[in-house]
């Protein structure tokens, strides 16, 4: 229904709008690699760890990190991240076994509420689309009428209307 | 073009009841074309993503105008519904072609969508022009 690309530039546009919310989380990433990061990060606030115990605490909080988020991955998409791979990719990877997963009905829904998103935004957008799209017609019109294409008539023949009291 | 300027000749009525067909085709072949290239980059941007950028946002954009600019010349010119209707069935139809290759139950649904939401578009559009035009002034394709 969604293509990789799709989904890996809607959450990496989303990730930009939710940097607030979410922090810097980047969705190009891989699960190693932004646990390292989260993991240095953390160390760096700690004075008392100095030397090789940092490099050694780094590394085995970030094996302990990535296994918590496996497990946490595993228990709600139902498959097991490959901790190489990229964020954006896993989370496709876990949508998409979720949705296999579903009931035909349930898909079809999704799918639905899906394309009903899409015509909402478009729906959304639609009042500035009208207004050049207005303006372009205008244009056109003024041209053809110009050069010949239509004319405005007066129509003389009587219409019959009735109308109910 | 104001009332007032309305040519003696067209207030004559020397063109009632014509209707140019060929001009009207070519409306058609361009709103068909419009449509279908409407379609085709819409599938580029929401179902073969190759990243979200502004050159296909754009471009979408610009064939999504110009499609809608057609579509409006359409309704204002083809007064006949019966020709009307066909070729807004025909752009809908152009529309959706760039999906058939995926073709499922879904992709059915929405081009019956597709169909019926250009349908009461035209139907609604040519109904405004009806109650805006009580006088006897129309725009006519003329022969």
């Amino acid at each position: 229904m969604i293509s990789r690309g799709l989904f890996e530039g809607t959450l990496s546009a989303s990730s930009k709008i939710l940097k607030p919310l979410m922090g810097d989380l980047d969705f190009s990433l891989s699960l190693r690699e932004i646990s390292t990061r989260l993991v240095a990060d953390q160390i760096k606030n700690q004075p008392s760890l100095i030397g090789p115990v940092v490099s050694l605490a780094q590394k085995e909080l970030t094996e302990r990190s990535i296994a918590g988020f496996q497990q946490q991955f595993k228990s709600i998409f139902g498959i097991s991240i490959n901790p190489d791979a990229k964020l954006s990719v896993a989370l496709y990877d876990g949508f998409l076994s979720k949705i296999n997963g579903l009931k035909k009905e349930s898909r079809n829904l999704l799918i639905g509420v899906f394309a009903f998103l899409l015509f909402l935004t478009v729906q959304a957008l639609s009042p500035f689309i009208r207004l050049i799209a207005t303006a372009l017609a205008f244009i056109l019109y003024e041209l053809l009428m110009v050069f010949g294409f239509g004319a405005l008539v007066f129509e003389s023949q009587s219409k019959e209307k009735i109308v109910l009291p | 073009m104001l009332p007032s300027q309305i040519s003696q000749e067209a207030k004559s009525s020397i063109y009632q009841g014509r209707f140019s067909y060929w001009k009207a085709s070519i409306l058609s072949v361009l709103v068909v074309i419009a449509a279908f290239f409407t379609g085709y980059f819409a599938d580029k941007s929401f179902f073969d993503f190759s990243g979200l950028n502004l050159k296909s946002s754009l471009v979408l954009l610009a064939c999504s105008v110009i499609f809608l600019a057609l579509f409006l010349l359409v309704t204002l010119f083809i007064e006949k519904k019966g020709l009307l209707a066909a070729i807004v069935v025909l752009s809908a139809l152009a529309f959706f072609v760039v999906f058939l290759p995926a073709f499922n139950l879904i992709v059915a649904l929405s081009g019956l969508v597709t169909i019926i939401l250009f349908l009461s578009a035209v139907l609604a559009g040519r109904a405004e022009l009806e109650a805006l035009f009580l006088t006897e002034i129309w725009t006519k394709i003329i022969p």
